[in-house]
């Protein structure tokens, strides 16, 4: 009894010491985070070991929840050799190893030719997976597409003009928006197309406050069909022709990554791409962070949406299979909500001029 | 205090004695995005600095 008493005492007496956040909330050593998004109200504090267990235990947790990486599977990551990308790499492998998962894990780049960074990203990942002994495969728009973004882009660019003079509106002609809009499209399809029939699974880094990005865009563009696609695992069913993919890390925050990946070394010197800047995200994702209690409503939208998603996916499916609205791409074969796929549409466009 | 504010590519010196979240709110950045190195250490934002610290502000921000 008198052990049960001096327990209570101690544990009474850390509980203090934690509400001034001098110490871990499991050690006594100085916390690097503090996490006020607990269901208990509590701010927990993390050292910075009791942080990266906890942080992989997490990640780990959502896998598990969500089948995300399951034995006898073929995984790719979708690896741009930034911080999340690289996390998501070596805590996926790990989950296969601490498993002993009969499940193999490789890496892929889709190398868009950017100036000045995708060549500086792509020597990171190298640099990683020789170090972490996973193969690695390269995709780049030059040998798929013939030419890099860049020339893409301009190209783009002069057949928008060429449009504006002679006045021809072409049938499914896509929206140009920012190079974001024409790089999104291609990369997909180059890493949809480089992955097929050789994997069961791709693995993506999006966390949190990139779901959160998107999740407010779709909302704010009526895209209630691309808002059921979210979620931990992508897309609203198994789609012939489409590569599973899965987010391992969706419920962990930009800056919950970030630490990690500065504690590992996986951390690279910071880099943005040139076209960042230019995006509508950029706006959304500084407009959220200069929010008061930023993390916190980012985690109730991420809770809303999840609420939400089983209903979204559900109707979504009813109507897709209702309308057929997905067929075959009549140039690639792959799925398309429209006769002729949105990659194959501007490949044909640059390809004219 | 020497300070490097990564996501600008900055180095600046100003005094400065306080908590590292009173400098965050003078250098008008937004505390979600980013951390905070205090000779060459991940400080919490609680932290009482020193006008001697050598002080970089990393960026949380996905490069693109």
């Amino acid at each position: 009894m008198n052990n049960t008493n001096n327990e209570s005492l101690k544990d009474k007496s850390l509980k203090k010491k934690n509400e001034i956040s001098s110490t871990c909330s499991f050690c006594m050593i100085k916390p690097i985070y503090f996490d006020k998004t607990e269901k208990s109200g509590k701010t927990i504090s993390y050292c910075k070991n009791h942080f990266m267990k906890n942080f992989e235990e997490k990640v780990f947790q959502s896998i598990k929840a969500n089948k995300l990486i399951k034995n006898n599977e073929k995984i790719v990551c979708a690896t741009s050799g930034g911080k999340d990308s690289l996390t998501v790499l070596y805590l996926a492998k790990k989950y296969i190893e601490e498993n002993k998962f009969n499940s193999s894990i490789e890496a892929i780049v889709i190398d868009e030719g950017i100036p000045g960074y995708r060549d500086k990203t792509v020597q990171d990942v190298k640099n990683f997976c020789k170090k972490y002994k996973i193969k690695l495969k390269i995709s780049s728009f030059k040998e798929s597409y013939g030419l890099e973004l860049v020339k893409i882009l301009e190209k783009r660019s002069i057949k928008k003009e060429l449009n504006k003079t002679i006045k021809i509106h072409e049938q499914n002609s896509e929206k140009q928006g920012s190079p974001c809009t024409t790089c999104g499209i291609l990369r997909r399809d180059l890493l949809n197309k480089s992955c097929i029939g050789k994997y069961d699974k791709i693995i993506t880094g999006h966390n949190m406050d990139d779901e959160v990005q998107t999740a407010l865009m779709n909302m704010l563009f009526g895209k209630t069909d691309l808002l059921a696609r979210m979620g931990p695992v992508t897309g609203i069913s198994e789609v012939q022709g489409f590569v599973q993919r899965v987010k391992p890390l969706y419920l962990r925050s930009e800056k919950e990554v970030t630490i990690y990946a500065l504690l590992k070394g996986f951390r690279n010197e910071f880099t943005e791409c040139p076209n960042a800047k230019l995006s509508f995200r950029a706006f959304i994702r500084d407009e959220l962070n200069s929010l008061e209690n930023s993390r916190e409503i980012k985690c109730n939208i991420t809770k809303a949406l999840l609420e939400i998603l089983p209903e979204l996916k559900k109707n979504s499916r009813e109507k897709s299979e209702l309308n057929q609205i997905l067929k075959k791409c009549i140039s690639c074969g792959s799925p398309s909500a429209l006769d002729e796929c949105k990659s194959c549409i501007i490949v044909k466009e640059i390809q004219d001029l | 205090m020497k300070i490097y504010i990564e996501s600008q590519n900055k180095k600046i010196e100003l005094k400065f004695n306080g908590k590292a979240s009173e400098l965050i709110k003078k250098l008008k950045i937004s505390q979600e995005s980013i951390l905070i190195i205090r000779n060459d250490e991940l400080i919490t934002d609680d932290e009482k600095l020193d006008d001697k610290d050598e002080i970089k502000i990393l960026s949380v921000v996905s490069g693109g």
